[in-house]
């Protein structure tokens, strides 16, 4: 062991010392832990809110047309002229004819009702069933007139345009239109 | 006999003795996991959702007065000029037009009174909205107007008020409506 002269044992220490460097003196990284924190609150509460906007679909419907003088050729064509009118007590389903009676095999005159209500309930699958019935013999038709009555809610007017758009994955009459002239 | 004379150190001694000293000391410890993978996953998921909401449907937010009908439409909701019927107001592109009393329409708005079918304040602003989609359509074919709307209205709304609704639409020249609902099974 060759000797160290006191120089030489302070050069050591000196050297040999832990350095404890100034916060100032280290290569900071910024703590990114809180905003990551945020960006995953972020995200939960995007994809919980998505999961609504994801259900919401439409319902096309389009107002009938005007017809303007000879142009009305197309509108004197079609032979069914479907509408489907909701009232408080149930549904009445017309066409150029006239109203249908219950069963929609026959045109009635009566104020009997084409499909009533079921107790409080309307009877959309009655509807759907009418509907095909008369789908079966004008299977060229597509459009339907729908229109309810004033103090109908909506919820029933959407409702009466499910039933006779179509039946199951069968379409029956898929383009609707609204009619808001009072019956 | 002489003692042995030790070695005078040299500054390479120094050195060694440095060395050593400072070789038995512990590595620093590694510091913590690499989340910066992560925060570039987060942030690229972030704004992947943010871009869907600002096209989706989003602005169709149900409450106590705006309560969506179920429907078994499959049809995806698309982009046009949007009016709320709530029970308590109309809103056309997210602002009032007019108070709702009862999810009814007040005569004195409605252009004949009780009996009339013109709401005289949504009229005229959906004329508003229709110029600026004309002028837009005018300067860019691509966004032709073809007179949609969006309908979000509350289902216990009485179809008269829809009706007087529709018929302004239709009086400015607004005819394809598209009806907002919730596709079956998406209300729990």
């Amino acid at each position: 062991m060759p000797k160290f002269t006191p120089k030489q044992r302070a050069y050591i220490r000196k050297r040999s010392k832990e350095k404890h460097l100034d916060p100032s003196e280290v290569v900071g990284e910024l703590n990114i832990v809180p905003f990551l924190d945020i960006v995953v609150n972020l995200i939960m509460f995007l994809l919980a809110t998505t999961e609504a906007v994801l259900l919401i679909s439409q319902i096309e419907s389009d107002l009938p047309k005007i017809a303007k003088g000879r142009s009305s050729g197309a509108d004197v064509s079609t032979p069914l002229n479907l509408n489907v009118t909701v009232t408080d007590s149930g549904v009445i389903v017309s066409g150029s004819g006239g109203k249908l009676a219950k069963g929609c095999t026959a045109v009635e005159t009566g104020r009997e009702l084409t499909v009533p209500k079921k107790g409080a309930k309307y009877d959309w699958t009655g509807l759907t069933e009418c509907v095909s019935r008369v789908k079966q013999q004008y299977n060229d038709e597509h459009s339907v007139t729908v229109s309810a009555d004033p103090q109908v809610q909506y919820e029933h007017v959407v409702a009466a345009m499910d039933a006779v758009r179509n039946r199951g994955k069968d379409p029956l009459f898929p383009d609707v239109m609204i009619s808001v002239g009072v019956r | 006999m002489t003692e042995p004379v030790e070695k005078q150190a040299t500054i390479g001694d120094c050195k060694r003795v440095i060395r050593r000293i400072i070789g038995k000391r512990e590595a620093p410890e590694e510091l913590g996991l690499n989340i910066y993978p992560m925060m570039d996953m987060m942030t690229i998921l972030l704004v992947f959702l943010i871009m869907s909401f600002a096209s989706g449907a989003a602005d169709v937010v149900q409450s106590e007065e705006l309560q969506i009908p179920t429907s078994t439409s499959q049809v995806e909701a698309a982009e046009a000029l949007g009016i709320v019927i709530s029970s308590s107001e109309i809103v056309v592109e997210g602002k009032r037009v007019l108070a709702l009393r009862n999810g009814k329409v007040d005569p004195s708005l409605k252009q004949g009174g009780g009996n009339g079918w013109l709401i005289t304040p949504l009229f005229n602003n959906l004329k508003q909205h229709r110029d600026r989609l004309k002028t837009i359509a005018s300067k860019n074919p691509q966004r032709a107007f073809r007179g949609e709307v969006r309908l979000v209205a509350d289902k216990r709304t009485p179809f008269r008020t829809l009706g007087e609704v529709i018929y302004s639409l239709g009086q400015a020249e607004f005819g394809a409506l598209r009806f907002i609902v919730l596709r079956e099974g998406g209300e729990g």
